[in-house]
């Protein structure tokens, strides 16, 4: 576990942010975005591991309750991204950011950010189910016990809630003190999508979801995002064209570190505007 | 993996078969052979491993089982003499047997046939004769008194030839004192007892039934010195004298009478000094019929004439008291009928004790357990003793029969409430555990409590891990989830180089240079807690006062090993500048003094805390290396987890991290509680091996590993010490097995309980 540094990353140059005057981002219409407000947004992002630029100049208007889906090849900084959004590479050593990122119009980088706030308000799902190892109940009640929570029946509802938000309630209602270690990979990942549903985020970020499971448990992860479009703006890293297709509002195109195209995700399905967008689309490269 | 071709192939044809050429097939045969091979080395190496150590183990417990063995009697030839026995012994060599008869007539007797080798007349022939007999080393003192009132003794040396063939003949040379007249007033003496004092001064105690006089004399000499005893009283009141023995202790004599109310008398006396009464106990409302003082002259056992058998020793009302009294010790098995004879063993704290019906028993005085016993013969036993080499136990009856018994029992001391419970040892003022194995003399007393020296392992153990699990562990957490990896691989590997540090080094600083310099800087020592908690707490206000861009920079560099090392620095700067002004603010200018007077307690310069200070700097690698791991191996998954639902890094460590980590944190706690369990050098060069039972960090102990290193060189094999140390290392043995065996179980069972992690 790289425990590295303590508070966020360093931003530099090329676009040094001023640390004491936070820039505030004016919300904007995007003509991409289809007239909907704009939840986070990316402008000029260059991002480097060290040495490595892995982002360069990544400028991106995710929208306000729509699920946003990042497609592109393999390294191409899709996860990189959206790892950036509630700020989960801040303890990789030499990381370094350029650019800004605003969460309603709020720097993330801002001094005033608290990271865990945000982090509590955008949440994370990982490729690889990652439950504790603690009763399911205890996986879902993490989040609000972190908050300061303690109050059982309270807690009880939040993880009832959680649970139906994430269409588990029904397979676990009678086994929430077991271990969620027992579970199948599929339900893994939607308690730990229960779990991330817990805290009441406003954003989740999910990164390739549903690339370790079989198509049966992938379907209901779909349907559980199709479900939750109404409530959370989801950001989703996917390798699964058909997936980006049927899950998605817009999508955004990636290539090397760059953005290449971004829009509904029908245009970009079938009119995209660029050569590569298309060749990745209908399977040439990838 | 073995048939991969790496050679680029020219062209293959599409459906070329690669699998079932003959090199292909003789490639796959090897690998499966060594398969095989290695599989089975590695089985026999595993049960190798397995039949090692249960070989340790059977061989280390085979040592000490004999102590379980209990006391061994087997039934001898069976002499004849022609009268009722008075006294008999025997030499070391159990060549011939000597009887004094009831007669006067002195005996002797071949051991084997029984046939009469010798006969004198050590008082002038009649009836109703005494006698007694002090079984030397070298010879027997007999000593006899006639019906009216005279005494003769016979000393008895056994004479050693070797004839050509080198077979060893065993003669006894005879040495008569004539009768010499003890009582003026021709009564006759009823009981007789003497030790030899010097080589050749015979000290004797003498009887009629209501006559006490002490009778002095050198063997051959034709006077003695006779002092009448004044005890009117006893006599006036209608008691008789019943029993008689005499103990020497250095060269005080202690003259026991055995009294018909019950009573016992004891006369103390030097050889040219006059005897004078010291105490008159109440030993039984029932007449006191047989007694004798075991070897060392300490233990007085008596036997009443209902049964009662019981020990008796000095003791002092309080450890500082000047005198003592003789105080009922321990009651020994009833042997149903009026006891007649108490034969002390010639070795160890053993005694026979034999009965009206010729039957009888040998208990241990120390531990109160009956050894074994013997059948009764039909007519009341009247003499016994055993020879000088303990290894044969003579019986006379009044028939005139004497029963030979060889007898071993190699182990009396070592009893289950000996070894693990509280004795009432000699010179005690209570029942106590307490761990002294050898002392200067033949008659010393072994002291064998395993649970002092259990005790002692513990105490090292507790103070051990009280000082290396906290450090430890907190060094663990912080190095796997705080410290930048460049700095942690620097930090790491030098922690490991602690454990490399042999530990008879660590135990010499300890023991040479830690304890004196903690001695002289008691206070300074004492000031260190503090003043460490206060620098460390500085320390963290300050670094929280710093800027956040200074913080990451020196987090990212050796800069906070750095800061660390002056706050280390300055901690033992200022325990050691504040030392001696606390030690005169609060303690009166001296500590020792202090906290002997106040808190009553001592200091010893060697002590648990040193040992706790050294030892646990033995322990800290092993802790923290597999501590460290542990923790370092939770899926970093679980990091991102936590942290991506808000969690500080501290909140992810305390809920996430470390319960996660919780079977490998407690194999390393049991690690190291199984190194500083078989630590030995340390303890042994640091504790002062004092086997004390006493939980104050300031004064020593000894423990199972340290005792075995000091005491088994100089035990002798096969000895009761010899076993008893192995039976502790086979207790250490099982000890560390168990523990092992429970860190597993209860780690397996977190594990799961915990899933992956671990």
């Amino acid at each position: 576990m790289p425990m590295t540094a303590e508070g966020p990353i360093s931003t530099t140059t090329p676009t040094r942010l001023d640390p004491l005057q936070p820039q505030r981002a004016r919300p904007t219409d995007d003509p991409s975005a289809g007239g909907d407000a704009v939840k986070i947004d990316v402008r000029n992002v260059s991002f480097w591991y060290g040495a490595s630029q892995a982002l360069w100049d990544v400028s991106l208007k995710i929208p306000a309750r729509k699920v946003t889906a990042l497609i592109g090849p393999s390294g191409c900084g899709k996860s990189t991204l959206l790892r950036l959004l509630n700020r989960m590479n801040d303890l990789v050593p030499g990381a370094r950011i350029g650019g800004t990122i605003a969460l309603d119009g709020v720097d993330i980088h801002d001094r005033k950010t608290e990271v865990e706030i945000l982090r509590r308000r955008v949440g994370m799902v990982f490729q690889k189910p990652n439950p504790f190892p603690k009763s399911i109940y205890e996986n879902v009640a993490y989040g609000p016990r972190i908050q300061g929570i303690g109050d059982r029946a309270r807690l009880d509802a939040i993880v009832e809630d959680s649970l139906r938000r994430g269409a588990l309630w029904n397979e676990v209602k009678d086994r929430l003190d077991q271990s969620a270690i027992g579970m199948s990979g599929g339900q893994q990942q939607r308690l730990c999508i229960a779990r991330a549903l817990a805290t009441a985020p406003e954003v989740l970020l999910m990164d390739e979801p549903c690339s370790a499971l079989d198509p049966a448990s992938t379907a209901k992860i779909e349907d559980l995002i199709h479900e939750l479009r109404s409530s959370v703006t989801i950001a989703i890293v996917t390798h699964n064209m058909q997936q980006a297709a049927r899950v998605s509002d817009f999508t955004a195109f990636m290539l090397v570190g760059k953005l290449l195209e971004h829009g509904p995700t029908e245009q970009i399905f079938t009119r995209p505007t660029k050569k590569e967008t298309e060749d990745y689309v209908t399977g040439r490269f990838g | 993996m073995t048939v991969i071709d790496s050679d680029p192939q020219p062209a293959p044809a599409p459906h070329e078969d690669r699998h079932s050429t003959p090199e292909a097939v003789t490639r796959l045969k090897r690998a499966r052979l060594a398969d095989r091979t290695a599989g089975r080395l590695i089985r026999i190496g595993g049960l190798g491993v397995l039949v090692a150590v249960v070989a340790i183990f059977v061989f280390v417990g085979a040592e000490a089982l004999p102590l379980l063995r209990g006391a061994r009697l087997t039934q001898g030839p069976e002499l004849k003499a022609a009268s009722a026995v008075a006294a008999v012994a025997t030499d070391e060599y159990v060549a011939g047997v000597s009887a004094v008869l009831d007669t006067g007539e002195l005996v002797v007797l071949d051991a084997k046939t029984g046939a009469v080798l010798r006969t004198e007349a050590v008082l002038p022939r009649g009836r109703n004769a005494v006698a007694s007999v002090d079984v030397r080393p070298n010879g027997q003192l007999f000593v006899a008194g006639s019906a009216d009132g005279k005494l003769a003794a016979a000393w008895v040396t056994p004479k050693v030839k070797f004839d050509a063939q080198r077979v060893r003949t065993v003669t006894e040379d005879v040495e008569l004192t004539e009768p010499l007249a003890i009582r003026e007033d021709g009564g006759a003496i009823t009981r007789v007892a003497a030790r030899l004092f010097e080589e050749d001064k015979v000290f004797a105690a003498v009887a009629g039934p209501k006559h006490l006089s002490i009778a002095r004399f050198k063997l051959g000499a034709a006077r003695a010195r006779v002092a009448t005893l004044d005890a009117p009283a006893v006599f006036d009141q209608g008691a008789e004298v019943r029993s008689l023995s005499v103990a020497l202790i250095t060269d005080v004599f202690r003259v026991f009478v055995g009294l018909s109310d019950g009573r016992v008398l004891r006369f103390d006396a030097e050889w040219s000094e006059e005897p004078a009464l010291h105490e008159s106990i109440e030993v039984s409302k029932f007449p006191v019929t047989a007694l004798d003082t075991l070897i060392g002259g300490e233990t007085l056992v008596t036997g009443t004439s209902e049964g009662r058998v019981a020990s008796w020793f000095g003791v002092r009302a309080s450890t500082n008291a000047q005198s003592w009294d003789l105080t009922r010790i321990r009651n020994f098995n009833d042997v149903g009928a009026e006891a007649t004879v108490v034969a002390a063993s010639a070795r160890k704290k053993g005694f026979a004790v034999f009965c009206v019906d010729g039957s009888g028993r040998i208990d241990f005085a120390t531990t109160g357990d009956t050894r074994v016993s013997i059948p009764a013969s039909g007519a009341p036993a009247t003499a016994a003793s055993f020879s000088p080499k303990n290894d044969t136990l003579l019986v006379g009856d009044a028939s005139g029969r004497i029963r030979t018994f060889a007898y071993s029992d190699p182990h009396p001391e070592a009893s289950v409430t000996a070894l693990f419970g509280k004795l009432w040892y000699e010179g005690a003022t209570e029942p106590e555990m307490r761990w002294q194995s050898t002392g200067g003399t033949d008659d010393f007393e072994p002291k064998l409590s395993i649970s002092v020296l259990v005790f002692g392992t513990l105490k090292g153990v507790v103070f051990a891990l009280l000082f290396s699990v906290p450090i430890a562990l907190l060094a663990a957490i912080y190095t796997a989830l705080f410290l930048p990896t460049r700095i942690k691989a620097i930090v790491k590997p030098t922690l490991e180089i602690m454990a490399a540090l042999p530990s008879v080094v660590v135990g010499l600083l300890a023991a040479l240079w830690l304890s004196p310099l903690a001695e002289r800087n008691l206070a300074s020592a004492f000031a260190m807690v503090p003043s460490f908690l206060l620098c460390f707490a500085t320390l963290v206000v300050v670094w929280a006062l710093l800027p956040r861009h200074v913080r990451n920079a020196w987090t990212h560099s050796a800069g906070v090993l750095g800061v660390s090392a002056i706050a280390v620095l300055l901690a033992v700067a200022l325990a050691a500048c504040c030392g001696g002004v606390v030690e005169s603010m609060f303690f009166g200018g001296d500590v020792k003094a202090w906290m002997r007077e106040t808190l009553g307690l001592g200091y010893d310069p060697r002590n648990a805390m040193v040992v706790g200070f050294a030892m646990g700097f033995a322990v800290i690698p092993v802790i923290f290396t597999i501590a460290e791991d542990a923790i370092s191996n939770v899926p970093k998954s679980l990091w991102a987890a936590s942290e991506a639902l808000g969690a500080s890094r501290w909140q992810t460590t305390i809920r996430v991290v470390l319960p996660a980590a919780t079977p490998g944190i407690f194999a390393a706690l049991m690690l190291g509680f199984g190194r500083a369990i078989g630590e030995t050098m340390i303890v042994l060069m640091a504790t002062g091996n004092t086997p004390i039972l006493d939980m104050s960090p300031f004064n020593g102990m000894r423990t199972i590993s340290a005792c075995i290193a000091v005491e088994i060189p100089e035990a002798p094999h096969g000895d009761t010490l010899y076993r008893v140390l192995f039976l502790s290392g086979t207790l250490l043995f099982v000890f560390t097995f168990l523990c092992n065996t429970v860190a597993e179980v209860v780690a397996s069972r977190l594990r799961r309980r915990y899933g992956r992690a671990g």
